[in-house]
């Protein structure tokens, strides 16, 4: 065998051994795919509230091309920087949990139809106890949304989640709030205030 | 022959590249997507590379 086909055939073995380490490697997750960009994490902007006199911070993300989004988050609830991936944030509020994702919809779907026949079958297998309460049609900032109201158990004690999507130019966006039920009339002012401060920012 | 192995290392270099950088990526599909992209690329250059070196021995030897 020519000598220098012998040498290009062992650099292609070498650097597809360490293209399958690069790929699924422990450390795989840090440099594959869309990161979390340090200026979606910064709020921007203060904006106070007469309604309940909370004063909400705004949030806009820029992680993901074509998927950028600003959101108003009231200044008590605290962000989890560790758990947010890339076009993610999570926050937490005295009894209960929100949460804003990206959310791919394959092509050959809508969004609605993929909420009433891939979302809402996976989060009652997921979930132990899930009852739907309430299913609308909404628009925000006119972009079409569909929220869906659901019951579930958590370690026994009755959960109440709010979850709306919204389509958008490329993958849709999801904002959950989840907290006990009992809690859920006492928010339910705030929890519209920051689903509808939802826009898209690709202009 | 020759041909056949020109035009299949050209198609998995083309598709590769295709992958990286234009496919629409389906969430969670990243790794799997950048894994078969530059798999296909790496295969794609070094097969080019061994046709090319293997014909160029030829040619010496005429």
């Amino acid at each position: 065998m020519n000598k220098k086909v012998a040498i290009v055939f062992i650099l292609t073995l070498a650097a597809l051994g360490y293209l399958t380490y690069y790929s699924f490697g422990p450390s795989s997750t840090t440099h594959i795919g869309p990161q979390v960009n340090p200026e979606s994490l910064k709020p921007t902007q203060t904006t106070a509230v007469a309604q309940n006199n909370e004063t909400l911070k705004v949030y806009h993300n820029k992680d993901i091309a074509e998927n950028f989004y600003a959101i108003s988050i009231p200044q008590s609830w605290q962000i989890q920087y560790s758990t947010s991936r890339a076009g993610e944030y999570d926050f937490n509020f005295t009894g209960g949990t929100a949460k804003v994702e990206l959310m791919d919809v394959p092509d050959n779907s809508t969004l609605e139809l993929f909420v009433l026949s891939q979302e809402e079958p996976r989060l009652k297998t997921w979930l132990a106890g899930y009852k739907r309460i309430d299913y609308q049609k909404l628009n925000i900032n006119s972009n079409d949304a569909y929220q869906l109201v659901y019951l579930s158990d958590i370690n026994g004690v009755r959960y109440e989640s709010i979850r709306t999507y919204v389509t958008g130019p490329d993958q849709a966006a999801v904002i959950t709030f989840s907290l006990m039920q009992t809690r859920v009339a006492s928010l339910k002012n705030t929890f519209d205030l920051v689903t509808n401060s939802f826009s898209w920012e690709n202009k | 022959m020759r041909q056949i192995f020109l035009f299949v290392s050209l198609a998995m270099l083309c598709f590769g590249l295709y992958l990286g950088l234009f496919y629409d990526v389906p969430d969670s599909q990243e790794k799997i997507n950048f894994f078969v992209s530059w798999f296909l690329i790496i295969i794609g250059i070094s097969s080019l590379l061994i046709n090319l070196l293997w014909d160029a021995k030829k040619k010496r030897k005429d």
